[in-house]
């Protein structure tokens, strides 16, 4: 944050109105960390954590945002929560149909924005305070950003604790008493609290065993419906976000490389990298091994990108255009079904995706 | 030392046509205890399974089902206070018949034998590279060690086997990546180096304890495929640890399915994916979410939670989460095991279930259990 941030937009020019059903719309969003250096802590570089990314989450839909460690998913996550302010770019919520822009919000201003956006995050070890009793946890968010009295707050987190799955008389117990899986329950019932509009779930279930991640996602597909929940949901495990988005989007390097419906993406891929990413995640089945494409190398560097496309070292169907010039952000699909991907050849390439496909793949290998 | 230069296809045939050739480890009946203050923690009650030589055994199971702990026991690296309370670990580092067969549960702690085992016929890697490299040590130092203990060469030729080493599991420019300290790499390249290690003695046995865990899937990728190339080449057998059925899919000649320190199924690898028999098994495999199929859908679960370490469950110990309880039965004995196979009392597929043991109509039985899938 020691770079200057660029004047609020608001004031240069009115923000167009939000699309209908858009409840959250995100333009342009650039975090960068400071790289520092030396006694003097001179500014060197940056991290390009998140590098202009341009989306927009529909109310009561899940969006699954996939990428490898470094990609900057959990960033995007946290500024839209507004856990990191932005170093550029404009993050709206739709308020009775008009448009509040939050990058910037500082004060009674994000409180107001907190009650509508809450995250649960990835390790329910680490993100309980181990010194506090589960009512404390989950109603911190009531003490915090409401004006309940006690006997309210103790009413509304056996409430919750009763929707997540646990038994309100464990209200008193300490997060240690608890499995990973019943933990991250709490972490639920602490999100859900405040009754927002959007969750943002940073690898909610990466932590947990298998049997047990099916029970919190099907838990928190329950939680959407009855509550109207919008998800963001971060995550790096693409069968998981399969199961639970309506529309994914594929990060890279701090760049959204493909965004559309989940079903298209895994059907049709249109971006090399998310072909690749598909055919590497191992499938519990014998059979489906062959169809693997190796990537060369490893993710690029985020504070010391290629130039071009950021995949590009890695692409096989990489051209010198790739080098050169940044792919831009646009639509492949039709204006229903919106297909955003940023590659040159997303237009000629025919990309392979693993949707039912590969049953026939399989039986001949 | 190395029984090597049999290709796959050959070692494959050749142990379908002679199963007589003994395998090169076999576990049997292997108890660990850890005896902690308020109570004894049963890892290991009762583990058996074979390991064919040059092929791969996927181990796989849950958090606290005892697969690491069965690795450390083969290695004799319990950490305290874990011990052995009975069984067997038999290994036979020479594929002929004739070759010598070591208990390696019975060996003294300090014996010359387990150092030179340990040394030079089994290696094992970790999860996690950071924590298990010297962050103080050129990578080209920890190799060369392994080098030197393991095949009795000198500094220079060291060098050398680590340059060579490196480079085969695939890391560029070894001649300079050999001076780097551990936290200079990336982290495919770290567990690059971790591997290019453990081959440094050409080990009959490679145990990879979750070696794929902590890494994205595109250099997921690039590790297992790294792996099956080494054991073609080398002809060395591998026991992979994972929590993850896809891994062990794409890996596994033969799967053991642990649930509490217990192998509960044992089979082929197409075996246990396409005739999954144990109710755990099931379950499992059905949480795993399917990337294939279109829409969203809810994902299986198993019900309950892996009961608390000091509990002690009678019977089954998977009885108060299965789904097809049978009181009187399960919750009083143990099961046995069981062969399921395709060919009757072959000992190529077999389940710790009572579903499969109850003396009902057979065809029954078996009918019921196959097409009743786990539920919920």
């Amino acid at each position: 944050m020691a770079q200057p941030r660029p004047q609020h937009r608001e004031s240069d020019h009115p923000a167009p109105p939000m699309n209908n059903g858009d409840l959250i719309e995100i333009d342009n969003l650039k975090k960068y960390f400071p790289i520092q250096s030396g006694f003097l802590r001179r500014h060197v570089g940056d991290v390009r954590a998140v590098d202009g990314v341009t989306f927009s989450i529909r109310r009561g839909e899940t969006l699954g945002l996939v990428g490898e460690s470094g990609c900057g998913k959990t960033t995007t996550g946290r500024l839209i929560a507004r856990i990191f302010e932005p170093t550029d770019g404009s993050i709206r919520i739709s308020t009775n149909g008009d448009a509040t822009d939050v990058a910037s919000l500082r004060g009674e201003g994000l409180h107001d924005y907190w009650r509508r956006v809450q995250v649960i995050f990835q390790d329910p070890y680490s993100s309980l305070n181990p010194r506090r009793t589960v009512s404390q946890i989950i109603a911190e968010p009531l003490v915090c950003l409401t004006e309940m009295s006690a006997a309210e707050r103790r009413d509304r987190v056996g409430e919750l604790l009763e929707l997540v799955g646990l038994d309100p008389r464990h209200a008193e117990r300490y997060p240690h008493a608890f499995s990973g899986g019943q933990r991250q329950r709490i972490g639920i019932a602490r999100g859900i609290a405040l009754n927002p509009e959007l969750l943002v779930a940073d690898e909610a279930v990466s932590a947990l065993d298998v049997s047990i991640q099916g029970q919190i996602i099907n838990l928190m597909v329950r939680l959407q419906r009855e509550l109207e929940l919008t998800y963001l949901f971060v995550s790096h495990d693409l069968g998981i976000v399969k199961h639970i988005s309506d529309r994914i989007a594929v990060m890279y390097v701090g760049k959204l490389v493909e965004l559309c419906s989940a079903d298209g993406m895994f059907r049709r891929p249109r971006h090399p990298y998310t072909e690749a990413l598909l055919s590497a995640v191992p499938r519990p089945n014998p059979k489906a091994k062959a169809a693997r494409i190796l990537l060369p190398g490893d993710v690029a560097d985020p504070a010391n990108k290629p130039p071009g496309c950021p995949f590009h070292p890695r692409c096989r169907y990489a051209q010198e255009v790739c080098a050169q010039d940044e792919p831009e952000w646009r639509n492949v699909g039709d204006e229903e079904h919106r297909h955003l991907v940023a590659c040159h050849f997303a237009d000629t390439l025919e990309l392979k995706g693993v949707l039912q496909a590969e049953t026939t793949a399989g039986t001949t290998q | 030392m190395a029984n090597q230069i049999v290709g796959p296809e050959e070692r494959r045939t050749e142990h379908q046509a002679s199963s007589n050739q003994a395998p090169i480890l076999s576990i049997r009946d292997l108890h660990v205890d850890f005896r902690m203050r308020n109570g004894v923690v049963r890892a290991l009650h009762g583990v058996d399974f074979d390991l064919a030589a040059g092929q791969t055994l996927g181990l796989v199971g849950e958090s606290g089902c005892g697969k690491s702990v069965t690795a450390q026991a083969i290695l004799r690296v319990i950490p305290d206070p874990g011990e052995i309370r009975k069984g067997q670990i038999i290994f036979r580092p020479s594929s002929r018949s004739s070759g010598r067969e070591i208990d390696i549960a019975a060996l003294p702690p300090k014996s010359p034998l387990l150092n030179e085992i340990r040394r030079e016929h089994i290696s094992l890697i970790f999860q996690e590279p950071m924590t298990s490299l010297s962050p103080v040590h050129t990578i080209g130092d920890q190799i060369g060690e392994a080098c030197r203990l393991g095949r009795s060469v000198s500094r220079s030729e060291a060098r050398d086997q680590s340059i060579e080493l490196l480079r085969r599991v695939g890391i560029p420019r070894p001649e300079q990546r050999i001076d780097r300290y551990t936290f200079e790499l990336s982290g495919g390249m770290r567990q690059r180096a971790m591997i290019a290690m453990a081959l440094a003695s050409d080990p009959n046995l490679l145990i990879a304890d979750e070696p794929t865990t902590a890494i994205d899937v595109t250099i997921q990728a690039q590790i297992l495929d790294l792996l099956e190339e080494l054991q073609q080449d080398t002809g060395m057998s591998l026991i992979m640890i994972t929590h993850d059925l896809g891994v062990v899919a794409s890996v596994a000649d033969r799967v053991a399915v642990m649930y509490r320190g217990v192998v509960i199924e044992d089979a082929s690898c197409e075996e246990l994916f396409d005739n999954p028999k144990h109710p755990y098994t099931r379950g499992l495999l059905s949480s795993v979410p399917d990337l294939t199929t279109p829409g969203k859908s809810d994902i299986a679960t198993i019900r309950g939670t892996v009961p608390h370490p000091f509990a002690v469950i009678p019977g089954c110990e998977f009885h108060p989460r299965c789904d097809h309880f049978m009181e009187g039965v399960c919750d009083v004995r143990f099961p046995e095991e069981t062969p399921v196979g395709p060919r009757p009392n072959a000992s190529d597929h077999v389940t710790r279930c009572h579903l499969y043991t109850v003396e009902k109509p057979e065809e029954e039985s078996d009918g019921t259990a196959a097409t009743a899938a786990p539920r919920e």
